[in-house]
């Protein structure tokens, strides 16, 4: 965070504020532009997330985001441009990919209204993957980001060593990043987590 | 880039974010997360998303759960006044009412000449009685 920002001398990683900029910016696209690296740039998952956090690396680097108008189509244009440069570099591209590339110009793609840039949705992924947190970590988490408690405060009220509370903290981190990563498209989520259940009833009987 | 590379830099990424997280950072770790930081430009991205997404989550479950928590009592302290007056009015027309009523039970019991043998009074059998005995005009029994 921004306000608890690493003390000493140097520089720090990220400029003031940029933490926030990505969280609103940025981030409420992720889905969609992963969405795009897969189905239409035909990438594979693992090359669609490295391109994501490229992306991010691109945008956390800049030294001011003041120009940026359109952070969506912004976020697009990093994307693609990470996309060609691995391009060059690749023995195998698909034709899927360059054909995208040679169509997209420089428009992303319009948000759908259903899209998860909305706030509404976001608040319910949000919910979601805290809701699937393991208890312990979930109530270190709500405590330190939903009832500003520090992480000292937290360990003396859930009398547990701050070292716990950190890896509580870290655990519930690491889990919303992959439950990012897995919210490209709710509908193959919803399929999975069907065949999920499947497999875990048949597993009773 | 396999898929435990990618798990273990989220997994440093979402370490050094929380760190951060929990106060100024020791010279000793702060030269060990930029020499992390440095290792891999990977590492940068995975660290900035961290970031971000913390950021995200305290701005996304904040207003839901004051929405949860607070609106209810912020909206109570009103209604309650509220309904207090509703309550003492409605106390004080139930009483106004009920002394009308009263009033007006005894009103009937010292009937209008006026009115005649007709009228709602024809309905008490007592009534009817009473005056069947020629005692209309005069005072009843209360």
């Amino acid at each position: 965070m921004d306000d608890s920002r690493a003390g000493g001398g140097g520089r720090p990683p990220l400029a003031v504020g940029r933490a926030q900029w990505l969280a609103d910016q940025i981030l409420p696209h992720e889905p969609s532009l992963r969405r795009w690296l897969r189905e239409r740039l035909a990438l594979s998952a693992a090359d669609a997330d490295d391109i994501i956090q490229e992306s991010y690396a691109t945008l956390a680097a800049l030294e001011s985001v003041e120009h940026v108008r359109e952070p969506r189509a912004y976020l697009f244009t990093v994307a693609r441009s990470l996309v060609q440069q691995h391009l060059r570099r690749a023995q195998v591209v698909a034709i899927e990919t360059m054909a995208e590339l040679d169509g997209l110009g420089t428009e992303a793609p319009r948000a759908c209204p259903e899209g998860f840039a909305s706030a509404r949705q976001q608040l319910a992924l949000a919910q979601r993957l805290l809701a699937e947190l393991p208890s312990r970590s979930r109530e270190v988490f709500r405590m330190r980001r939903i009832e500003g408690l520090s992480q000292r405060e937290i360990s003396e009220r859930l009398r547990i060593s701050q070292s716990t509370v950190e890896k509580h903290m870290i655990k519930a981190l690491r889990l919303l990043m992959a439950g990012m990563s897995a919210a490209e498209d709710p509908d193959v989520v919803a399929a999975e987590g069907r065949a999920g259940s499947k497999e875990r009833s048949h597993g009773h009987n | 880039m396999d898929t435990t590379d990618r798990q273990d830099i989220d997994t440093a990424a979402a370490m050094w974010v929380v760190r951060e997280d929990r106060g100024p950072l020791t010279a000793a770790e702060q030269a060990e997360r930029d020499r992390w930081l440095a290792a891999s430009p990977r590492h940068f991205g995975a660290y900035a998303r961290a970031h971000a997404l913390l950021a995200w989550s305290g701005r996304m479950t904040a207003p839901a759960v004051k929405a949860v928590r607070r609106r209810p009592w912020r909206l109570r302290w009103p209604l309650a006044a509220a309904a207090a007056v509703v309550l003492a009015a409605g106390l004080a027309a139930g009483l106004m009412l009920a002394l009308a009523v009263r009033q007006r039970a005894r009103d009937r019991a010292w009937p209008d000449p006026a009115r005649g043998a007709g009228g709602r009074l024809a309905h008490d059998p007592g009534r009817r009685h009473a005056r069947a005995r020629g005692l209309s005009a005069g005072p009843a029994p209360a």
